[in-house]
């Protein structure tokens, strides 16, 4: 069945699939990084163009990033990954918001369980998660795009049970507060701890990027409304650091380290950052507060009985 | 260096072969075909007109040392601003290099809200401590901070308690997260380098959201910086500083980032002014 053609808003002469209709879009708000991007080292992430780009004096990639590129999972690898945990998200916001469900991308075998019904928000933590559902949308078809873009296939939402196996409920406000921040937590960590791996490409580290961008204002945005609200968020795990309430609000997740001190003699203010095995540890419930590491391999359980879907899967 | 036919007629050949097809910069087909940001609106291109900024220089890749130093200008803007407002002072010279720029225009606020209060003080303590880590940081890499130039903290007025604070807050903090989108792709090739950089901006989105939360909650409004700012709003898609299309965050290049700093605003070859009255220290400074 031929694909459905529209006009292209790049180029209006050009039909394109919806699919690349998607892509143009993203195109069109990405210029202003696109427009950025220097041309020779957007080039040379081509591999194709490599020995081109090295005789003509443009990055040389450092032996570090090429071991990583080499050694460590693909591009494609780690959106997929990422993709695992916007599917969690959106889900999540979608069904305490009352929005319309997500059902394109689900497998088969591969229901939703536990999904909690929607909750009355007050007013500011209503529209702050209707932006969420919106920017996680967002970032499910513009993952999802990328991946295509770059010739690998994007993996469908794995099965997801929000209950934990009937362990957990989200009826409430402070309930859904809780268990959003966990999740931004998560999916911060998790980009930050894939940016190494996605170095080679800048294209994809800048998209990656922006990414983090909108994920690390859900942190800051929920991280708020917790402390303003009362609302306590356990640790993931024991590199995470929630806000802590009024009256003595902190306001944000920064993992201190005694790499260098600051002038009230804390850390240098880092965001989270969580390998791949440590972002499964958490979501599989395998992870507490005290865990720094998770046991290896684990590829399965708490919020994905059936494991994540792609290629990394397993602590 | 290619000129800019060359590098169009390289494009075209990419694109037959290219994985990327579709991806690689539509913008520059667009200027080939003589479009310019106006005829492209006439044809119905709206959103190009909002985004076809000024162009960065076309000279060579930017280095390590230059970007982290361009990241280590605003971090100590930043965290003067911030000294100021919750200590009445600024950064010690301990952590400001040799032949520091002198810093005017700042002043204590008394808040109100001892939640903004808190805030405050946060924001101060974490960018000095990324002045620190940068500083650190760069000379652990081998490579050498500049010191903090001259600022003026009140290019933007000077805040006179919680709302006023917020406000301009707000405005400064989204300038300075969009700055590191715009530049960790020339980071990369170095991922510790990416990685770090990647972490610190993470911190800059948790502030930039914080203070649109607490904007939006004080029903406080401030105007866009530039083009491409959305401002907190009470809404489902304004309350972060994420495009309706396609969820993402901002990024703006150098030149971007410096017409907004140095209140010069579609201007090129501008060095100094704003904010940075004798211009950033370094090789990144101009629009």
């Amino acid at each position: 069945m031929p694909q459905k053609l529209v006009n292209s808003p790049l180029c209006p002469s050009e039909q394109v699939t919806e699919e690349q209709l998607k892509t143009d879009l993203a195109v069109l708000e990405l210029d202003g990084s696109v427009q950025s991007l220097n041309r020779r080292s957007f080039f040379s992430s081509i591999t194709a163009l490599g020995a081109a780009a090295a005789a003509a004096g443009l990055l040389a990639y450092s032996p570090a990033a090429k071991a990583q590129a080499a050694a460590g999972p693909s591009i494609v690898d780690v959106l997929n990954f990422a993709l695992n945990f916007e599917y969690l998200e959106a889900n999540l916001y979608i069904a305490v918001t009352g929005s319309q469900p997500l059902t394109a991308y689900l497998g088969a075998g591969a229901p939703t369980l536990g999904l909690p019904s929607p909750i009355s928000f007050d007013a500011q933590t209503l529209a702050t998660v209707q932006n969420l559902v919106a920017d996680e949308t967002h970032h499910i078809e513009l993952l999802r795009a990328a991946i295509f873009q770059l010739g690998g296939t994007p993996i469908n939402q794995p099965m997801i049970d929000y209950s934990l196996g009937g362990k957990m409920s989200i009826t409430t406000q402070a309930q859904f507060l809780a268990v959003a921040r966990q999740f931004t937590t998560v999916g911060n960590g998790a980009y930050t701890g894939g940016a190494q791996y996605l170095a080679i490409n800048p294209l994809a580290l800048t998209v990656a990027g922006q990414i983090l961008g909108a994920e690390a204002q859900h942190l800051g945005g929920i991280n708020v409304l917790c402390a303003l609200q009362g609302v306590l968020s356990p640790m993931v795990d024991a590199m995470d650091v929630p806000p802590v309430p009024v009256p003595n609000p902190a306001y944000f997740t920064i993992t201190p380290t005694t790499t260098a001190p600051s002038l009230s003699g804390g850390g240098p203010a880092l965001g989270p950052i969580l390998t791949p095995s440590q972002v499964l540890g958490i979501v599989y419930g395998a992870s507490t507060p005290a865990t720094v590491n998770p046991a290896t391999g684990i590829a399965s359980g708490g919020f994905f009985p059936k494991g994540v879907n792609g290629a990394i899967t397993t602590t | 260096m290619l000129n800019q036919t060359e590098e169009v007629q390289n494009d075209a050949g990419l694109l037959a072969g290219n994985p990327l097809k579709g991806k690689v910069n539509r913008r520059r087909f667009l200027q080939a075909a003589g479009l310019t940001a106006g005829a492209a609106s006439t044809l119905g291109l709206a959103g190009c007109t909002g985004i076809i900024g000024v162009d960065p220089s076309t000279g060579p890749v930017p280095a390590i040392a230059d970007v982290l130093n361009f990241a280590l200008n605003l971090e100590y803007f930043e965290a003067n601003f911030y000294a100021y407002i919750t200590t009445g002072a600024g950064l010690p010279a301990s952590v400001t290099g040799p032949g520091a720029g002198t810093v005017t225009g700042g002043a204590k606020v008394t808040f109100t809200d001892p939640n903004v209060a808190a805030l405050a003080n946060q924001l101060a303590a974490d960018e000095a401590a990324h002045v620190m880590f940068l500083r650190n940081g760069m000379l652990a890499f081998g490579l050498t901070p500049v010191a903090a130039p001259a600022l003026n903290l009140a290019a933007m007025g000077t805040p006179s308690g919680d709302n006023s604070f917020l406000a301009l807050a707000r405005q400064l903090e989204t300038v300075g997260t969009s700055a590191y989108e715009g530049g960790i792709q020339y980071l990369s090739t170095n991922v510790l380098a990416v990685e770090y950089a990647a972490r610190i901006h993470d911190t800059e989105g948790q502030h930039e959201a914080a203070l649109r939360q607490f904007c939006i909650m004080k029903g406080v409004t401030s105007s866009p910086v530039d083009q491409y700012d959305r401002p907190p709003i009470l809404s489902g898609n304004q309350i972060f500083n994420t495009s309706p299309i396609t969820g993402l965050n901002t990024a703006r290049n150098a030149s971007e980032v410096l017409q907004v700093v140095y209140a010069a605003p579609g201007q090129t070859g501008v060095s100094s002014g704003g904010f940075f009255p004798a211009g950033l220290n370094g090789t990144i400074k101009t629009t």
